[in-house]
């Protein structure tokens, strides 16, 4: 049964058509997307591992290697077992910075586009031979099928029909970034096609060939050797190095990483495919022993390489050579296809866009248009460059040969993610050494051969370079090739990077790659809007790529244009970095980033914005840390809750004054949210808190006691208490703002947990109660006096009154003109004493908050007169004497009416304590800056137990009606307002033996340039 | 930074590769690579290895709440 040629080339256009159908498809339907999603779907694409070498090769590669042909595939079985370790990591690293092929992982990884343009340069050589392999499958595959010579006008037309294809099917976006699901779609349709064709050839040889699986068995029982020839390879020294080579294959083969990592939807896939890949090619290598078995039982006269052709020509069925052509052109196009995109994409980031990328793109220029076109030109170049490859080669390499010269070529990139996924200490250096040498063994050994039996290179090479076969004695080629070659690679990766050093950019790349960094972002952007960023772009990309580039980054971000906010501009560089990366490959976009999206490392809120980073980068993390880091995170996540939670206002300041922490209690308070403080200078807070908060930063004092400021129509009483972060070699930075500290900068750059954290506490609610109780406790004093100021009061009145009748009665007019004045005056001076003891009692009792008089100089000895008259008003005081020998010269900073209120207490409590004509005297004096008020009375004294308690609210020791317990508790207060103390002592260590001594200590001011506050109201 | 049902995954993954390598890649592959068993020996184990990846890939998905890698 013979085809005619241009029936193969229609069924061929067809079905290649058909594809096209399926990828547009895919990329215009949802449900087909949908469907490209799928777990299987990706598993099915990973199939273009399995190319016209599985298809028709394997045979040839069972008669010639027997069951060394499943190598291939056992090491991909082991590759996919072990994804989680191998795959996952890449993948994240590929997704996170959008890079699209194995070179822009290395030149990303090791900072170098010196790499990048070995690795593609290395990937190009080493994968033509492949190439050029699918042309001459499918080449064969028409001779076969014709049966007549195949003219090189068929494998050129062959050529330019997949170029067209491939362009239309793959490369209809400028860049390999977006995902495409009808190429995906596509894929795992010809994944399907191989497995139907080579299922039906199997069938077909096992019962059209042989009449069953019992007349297949009864066959073989009769020619043992068959059985043997297939099982002996088993244990030849190749079977291992097979293995290592088809491990290796599945990582780096330039259509596995595209459809395995660059087309991949979700991380899922790869569990999916872990099993389901390797369930594909078990499959699709089922039928290959049966398929060798029916050539060799009907004595093809094809190559073993085409007996999966071959034997179907011996069919009833004119359809199955047709079907198997099908699988054989499914199986080339689909590498074909996949490899171009991929290897174009490489070849456009890292030789092209280096070498022609304008310093600056007009508005007339469509750079994705340029970039679709660059793409599709070379995807021509390099189908062309297979084809002229192959035009080289002698006819008679085998399929399998080429294929294997393709796996050691791309082995030589195992060293290189080592060190990219698992030693840190790998450099560029070290790895451009290491694939030079690997790739020079590789072309010695493996490429010059095919060469020299091609034609292409003269034998009299060899007279200089000797054969790598005879130079060291090789027994088995792929395995001593490969473990020279690679040994080499890999000594000389470690060698010179142990030697050399690798530089900062390289050095922080490689902690990102080796495990999940939290190494921060380091710098904010110097840009403060959307539109500067689009600006900025635009003065590199044009104003088209720009707006383009930042609207989809913002998209991606779900971020509005009119953001300002320094973190999410960040993230906004970051993601346009990334998108770019995708596009013009991760160097060449880091260079435009770096140089028109400027970063300012010295700004102050850098290390907020670095521990935000860090702090929402662990709360973000989906995994979570365990062993000792894990105890670690708990306890942090625990202390943070803590201070999230906390009942008290928490503000922690870093050392250039910015906002690091603030938590609930302190948004609820000041009203301003965590989101938007965080990372600003302090001072940016808003009226009165920025200040107040600076001021007391600045300020030697570690407190600040009941300040009253205005937060959102509301009153508040705040203290405010900080504490000094210590630093590096434990000094303390006391002024965090202070940018001009005398630290050095290696300091401040290990001081980013140091600074000021600051307390506010807010008193407002307990402050109202404790106004109420003071005002209460005043009542309850004035209730007290009562009795004495009618008393006191009764006095003038009564002498008013006497004067008064005297005045009616006399009738000596003469004696009336003479004392007239005298008892009018008189009369006056008595109502002016009346009027004294009302303003005194009228000022005492006065309700409010007494924390709002301004603090002026308050005389000592005036404070004590006046509560002595106060005092004296009361009954039982007017049997105690009194003496007030504090000093004239004594100011203290304060309230006035509060000192009194303080002294009235005092003796209040002095004059309950004594007895009738015992003593009490005040004195004061200064020690250490401070005025030391003293008030000693003769009572029966205080014991221990009850001078614990003394000052607390409601604890008294008199008769319950005669007191409630909080004239002490409002001294204590009142003092501790004015920044002083109160103790009491026992007049035993003043050589008295009953009585106590209250001992009042304020701070002492400086009587020059004072305003005086004489009490009752005057100044 | 990862969890324990992921880190007993690892763990089995591993053990499950060194013996994919032993029954593969080491001598011991000359117990079943003789003629006595059927042509088709390969197969059954290369089946095996699909069907045990299988299996610890649904124990981890089953297990582990967050199923990515």
């Amino acid at each position: 049964m013979n085809f005619e040629l241009w029936q193969l080339f229609i069924a061929g256009v067809g079905y290649l058509a058909l594809l096209f159908v399926i990828a547009w498809v895919g990329d215009n339907t949802s449900w087909f997307a949908k469907l490209a999603h799928h777990p299987l779907s990706y598993s099915l694409s990973l199939g273009v591992y399995a190319t016209s070498w599985s298809f028709y090769g394997s045979v040839g590669f069972a008669e010639r290697q027997g069951y060394s042909f499943l190598t291939i595939y056992l090491g991909v079985t082991l590759a996919y077992l072990l994804s989680p370790i191998l795959f996952a990591p890449i993948l994240k690293l590929s997704k996170e910075h959008q890079l699209s092929s194995l070179a822009d992982l290395f030149a990303f990884r090791y900072q170098s586009q010196l790499v990048g343009i070995m690795v593609t340069f290395f990937m190009l050589i080493g994968t033509l031979p492949y190439i050029a392999l699918q042309i001459h499958a499918v080449t064969e595959s028409m001779q076969v099928l014709t049966q007549e010579a195949t003219p090189m006008t068929i494998s050129l037309g062959f050529c330019v029909t997949l170029i067209v294809f491939a362009i239309l099917f793959g490369a209809r976006h400028s860049s390999a970034r977006e995902r495409h699901e009808g190429l995906v779609m596509a894929i795992a349709f010809e994944s399907l096609i191989k497995l139907f064709a080579l299922l039906c050839v199997g069938v077909f040889a096992l019962l059209g060939v042989f009449g069953g699986f019992g007349e297949l068995q009864q066959w073989l029982t009769e020619n043992p050797q068959k059985q043997q020839d297939l099982i002996a390879p088993i244990l030849d020294g190749s079977w291992n190095s097979l293995i290592f080579l088809s491990f290796t294959a599945a990582l780096f083969l330039p259509r596995q990483f595209h459809m395995g990592i660059t087309e991949n939807f979700s991380s899922k896939s790869i569990q999916t495919a872990s099993w389901a890949f390797p369930l594909l090619l078990l499959l699709l290598n089922l039928p290959i022993p049966i398929i060798l078995w029916a050539g060799q039982f009907m004595q093809t006269h094809t190559s073993a390489d085409f007996y999966v052709l071959g034997i179907t020509l011996h069919s009833d069925y004119k359809l199955l050579p047709l079907i198997t052509f099908i699988g054989g052109l499914s199986a080339a196009s689909a590498m074909m296809i996949v490899t171009t995109l991929s290897l174009a994409a490489m070849v456009m980031n890292h030789f092209v866009l280096p070498l022609t990328f304008p310093h600056k793109i007009s508005t007339e220029i469509n750079i994705y248009k340029r970039l679709l076109l660059g793409r599709r030109i070379l995807i021509a170049i390099i189908i062309m460059a297979g084809f002229a490859f192959d035009l080289l080669l002698s006819r008679h390499q085998g399929l399998a040969q080429l294929g294997l010269i393709s796996f050691v070529a791309v082995a030589q990139f195992l060293p290189g993610t080592i060190g990219l996924l698992f030693w840190r200490g790998a450099n560029k250096k070290g790895l451009l050494m290491g694939l030079l040498a690997g790739f020079l063994v590789w072309g010695y050994a493996l490429l010059l051969p095919l060469l020299v039996n091609s034609d292409f290179v003269n034998q009299s090479i060899y007279d200089v370079l000797p054969p790598f076969n005879e130079l060291l004695n090789v027994q088995d080629k792929w395995g001593d090739v490969t473990f020279w070659s690679l040994s080499l690679n890999l000594l000389l990766l470690v060698i010179v990077s142990l030697l050399t050093k690798a530089s900062r950019a390289e050095t922080d790349n490689a902690a990102n790659c080796c495990s999940k960094s939290l190494t921060p972002p380091k710098g904010v952007m110097r840009l403060r809007s959307v539109a500067q960023i689009r600006e900025q772009l635009a003065s590199m990309l044009g104003e088209e790529m720009s707006s383009l580039e930042v609207k989809t980054a913002l998209s991606d971000l779900q971020m509005q244009d009119y953001e300002t906010n320094p973190v999410a501009l960040r993230q906004l560089r970051e993601r346009i970095e990334r998108n770019l990366s995708g596009l013009i490959g991760p160097l060449l976009a880091k260079l435009v980033i770096n140089e028109k999206l400027l970063l300012d490392h010295d700004t102050r809120d850098v290390f907020a914005k670095s521990f935000r980073f860090m702090e929402n980068k662990l709360e973000d993390s989906k995994t979570r840390l365990e062993g000792v880091a894990g105890e670690l995170d708990e306890m942090r996540r625990y202390h943070r809750q803590v201070l999230q939670d906390l009942p008290l206002g928490v503000c922690s300041i870093g050392v250039n004054g910015e906002v690091l922490n603030w938590n609930k209690a302190i948004e609820s308070l000041s009203g301003i949210s965590a989101e938007t403080i965080l990372g600003e200078p302090i001072q940016s807070l808003p009226a009165p808190l920025g200040e107040l908060f600076y001021d007391f930063i600045q300020a030697d004092e570690q407190q600040f006691r009941k300040i009253q400021v205005q937060l959102e129509e509301k009153k508040c009483i705040l203290n405010l208490h900080k504490s000094s972060l210590v630093g590096i070699d434990n000094r303390i930075i006391k002024k965090p703002y202070d940018t001009k500290s005398e630290y050095p900068e290696e300091a401040k750059e290990h001081t980013d947990s140091s600074g000021v954290v600051l307390l506010v506490e807010d008193l407002s609610d307990l402050q109202e109660l404790e106004n109420r109780l003071a005002h209460s406790e005043r009542l309850a004093s004035i209730g007290r006096l009562a009795a004495g100021v009618a008393h006191e009061i009764g006095n003038p009145v009564t002498g008013i009154a006497s004067v008064t009748q005297n005045l009616i009665a006399e009738d000596d007019v003469e004696y009336l003109q003479t004392h007239l004045t005298q008892n009018l005056e008189d009369i006056l001076n008595q109502t002016r004493r009346i009027t004294t003891i009302i303003q005194s009692l009228s000022s005492f009792s006065r309700s409010g908050n007494y924390l709002t008089p301004p603090r002026k100089a308050v005389n000592i000895k005036r404070c004590v007169d006046e509560a002595i008259h106060l005092v004296t008003l009361s009954h039982k005081a007017k049997h105690q004497s009194f003496t007030n020998q504090s000093n004239e010269a004594h100011y203290v900073n304060g309230d006035h009416q509060q000192l009194v209120q303080v002294f009235v207490n005092l003796l209040n409590n002095a004059c309950d304590a004594s007895e009738n004509n015992d003593m009490i005297r005040i004195e004061s004096m200064v020690d250490q800056g401070m005025i030391v008020i003293q008030v000693f009375d003769h009572g029966k004294g205080i014991s221990e137990t009850n001078k614990k308690r003394l000052f607390e609210p409601f604890f008294s020791t008199k008769e319950a009606g005669e007191g409630i317990g909080l004239g002490l508790s409002i001294v204590y207060n009142i003092i501790r307002d004015h920044s002083g103390d109160i103790t009491v002592l026992d007049n035993k260590q003043y050589g008295v033996n009953k009585g106590s001594v209250f001992i009042v200590t304020l701070p002492q001011i400086d009587t020059d340039n004072i305003i005086i506050n004489n009490g009752l109201g005057h100044e | 930074m990862k969890h324990p049902i992921q880190n007993q995954f690892y763990e089995r993954v591993v053990l499950l590769f060194i013996a994919g390598l032993f029954l593969l890649c080491s001598p011991a592959r000359i117990i079943w690579a003789t003629t006595s068993l059927p042509w088709f020996t390969p197969y059954m184990i290369w089946l095996m290895l699909i069907i045990l990846t299988w299996l610890l890939y649904r124990w981890y998905i089953s297990r582990c709440e967050h199923d990515e890698f």
